[in-house]
């Protein structure tokens, strides 16, 4: 029996919510701020205009619903999944502003597609775009890398017990410290640290491909913001194709996969075993999955004859691939050349890459490794089984930090979130081909959005139907928090309609 | 920030970069088997 609401669930809800939305605003400032010493004075209008919202509904829902009371499991998945509708709304009030979107619901795509370090995006005439704008388009990705919530957690709270709740509600159920804020703040120290050593790796890298200083910095800052959360977002409208730089694409291609390191490994090689990447499941299993879908990419490149020269095929083969492994969307390629110049062999190591994804509290979404290498070892255990005396007692084992014994309470779980996952990229591309286009490109498209990748083979422009926009925005918010507390959220509103007093 | 977390946290993100890098260059040898088998 489903207990209908009372009005004390909503305060909570409302309360925690309110932190989160005026943390949003006060992040609008960052944008703002640039804006006003650019001397860009209508993005600062608009950032204002977005700041003045925020804290208007932020103050008014905290007075509204002030409470002490303590948050429930119930009340923290719904705080997070709320949370990343009202950001969309909130933070596309800028975007929307700048005029380079043709629509609201445009730039609440692009607004949700950098929460959830997607990288699909629909704005128009993006190299004009003002420097405050690009750089909150890049700020929100490495915002929702980080998680909404984790933000708010981070500078807003000093410590209280429902923490735990929404950081798990985030898709983030490891702790990487014994307190949850503790960990928090651990993710932006890692997350600081590479954004100092990124940001000036790519700056020198742009120098040296001609850009002018402050550019040369800028675009480093944004490009590292979204490679490392797996975003995407890029400041030119060619992606990292703009740069024409070897030395740019290794850099990048370098912090995608730090970023789709787990954080909980990051911390353990930081501060003691650096042995731990050699033996955790999670390295093993990217590093061979990796090496799996680049043969198959290699081996339809090499089919199809596009690049003759072997450095060539892995230079552009490798980037797409790596940034799909990975979720980040980095392209140098065009969308249009994944269709027309490549096979379906290619596209399908690509895809495949894509629906894996990174390490489990990384910033990458997707399946992820570490369900990946516990259904292989399940596998393995099987065979085992079969092959092995009736009487053998098997035990499988792996190393995630310290040394786990498989059991069904594992593999169960993983067996389940990547069920939901495959038929989450198979609904949206049964969407694509209800708005007519061809199966394995409504397949890639909607891979691409669900496992917030942002590799785009051209479906994803400003003239798709509104429709299927709304269907990707659900994909990424839901497949960023791996569906958990979006599920929450649903039987939340259904106990509110049909629930028991 | 004491001198010894110093050096360990620059030693991980080293062992990060080594890591990045094992899995770049095996892709690349990868490439190398790809083409010479389909040249």
């Amino acid at each position: 029996m489903i207990l209908k609401p009372v009005l004390d669930d909503f305060k909570i809800v409302g309360f925690y919510l309110s932190k989160v939305i005026l943390a949003l605003g006060a992040a609008m400032g960052i944008p703002l701020i640039l804006s006003f010493l650019l001397g860009e004075y209508n993005p600062c209008l608009d950032f204002a205009a977005g700041i003045a919202v925020s804290f208007i509904a932020g103050l008014s829902l905290k007075v509204i619903c002030k409470t002490d009371k303590d948050l429930l499991w119930m009340h923290g998945m719904i705080v997070v999944s709320l949370s990343w509708v009202v950001a969309m709304f909130l933070s596309a009030i800028p975007l929307f502003m700048s005029g380079h979107w043709i629509s609201f619901l445009d730039a609440c795509f692009d607004s949700m597609s950098g929460f959830a370090t997607t990288g699909l995006a629909l704005v128009q005439d993006l190299d004009h775009l003002s420097y405050g704008h690009n750089l909150w388009r890049h700020l929100i990705m490495f915002i929702g890398g980080q998680g909404i919530v984790i933000v708010a957690l981070s500078f807003f709270v000093k410590g209280f017990s429902g923490a735990f709740k929404m950081y798990v509600g985030e898709a983030r159920d490891e702790k990487i410290l014994p307190n949850v804020i503790h960990s928090s703040r651990f993710i932006w120290m890692v997350s600081i640290v590479f954004l100092v050593l990124g940001t000036v790796s790519l700056g020198i890298a742009g120098l040296a491909a001609g850009m002018r200083p402050f550019n040369a910095f800028f675009h480093g800052a944004c490009n590292f913001m979204t490679a490392f959360d797996t975003g995407g977002f890029a400041p030119q409208s060619q992606s990292i194709l703009y740069y024409h730089s070897l030395a740019y694409e290794t850099i990048t291609v370098v912090i995608m996969i730090l970023g789709a390191i787990n954080f909980k490994l990051h911390y353990h090689v930081w501060t003691g075993s650096k042995i731990e990447l050699a033996k955790n499941i999670e390295s093993r299993t990217f590093f061979a999955a990796v090496i799996i879908t680049f043969f198959i990419t290699a081996l339809g490149l090499a089919e199809a004859g596009i690049y003759p020269k072997a450095a060539v095929l892995f230079r552009k083969g490798f980037y797409q691939l790596i940034s799909g492994h990975t979720g980040t969307g980095f392209q140098t390629v065009y969308a249009q050349q994944f269709f027309s110049d490549w096979n379906d062999l290619a596209i399908v190591g690509v895809l495949i890459a894509m629906a894996l994804g990174g390490a489990a509290c990384s910033t990458t979404g997707a399946i992820k490794m570490i369900r990946i290498g516990i259904i292989s070892k399940a596998f393995i255990q099987d065979v085992k089984r079969i092959l092995l005396p009736e009487r053998a007692v098997i035990i499988q084992k792996f190393h995630h930090i310290k040394d786990v014994f498989l059991d069904d309470k594992l593999v169960r779980p993983a067996l389940i979130i990547t069920l939901a996952y495959i038929l989450f990229y198979f609904a949206g591309a049964i969407a694509g081909m209800l708005y007519g286009y061809p199966f394995l490109k409504s397949l890639f498209e909607s891979t691409s959005a669900a496992a917030n990748v942002g590799l785009s083979c051209g479906i994803t422009v400003p003239s798709m139907p509104a429709g299927l926009k709304v269907v990707y925005i659900v994909q990424m918010w839901a497949g960023r928090l791996e569906f958990m507390s979006v599920l929450t959220l649903l039987g939340f509103a259904v106990a509110v309609v049909r629930g028991k007093k | 920030m004491n001198y010894r977390v110093a050096v360990n946290v620059s030693l991980g993100i080293l062992t990060e970069l080594l890591y990045a890098f094992a899995v770049i260059l095996s892709a690349f040898a990868v490439c190398l088997v790809v083409s010479i088998f389909r040249p």
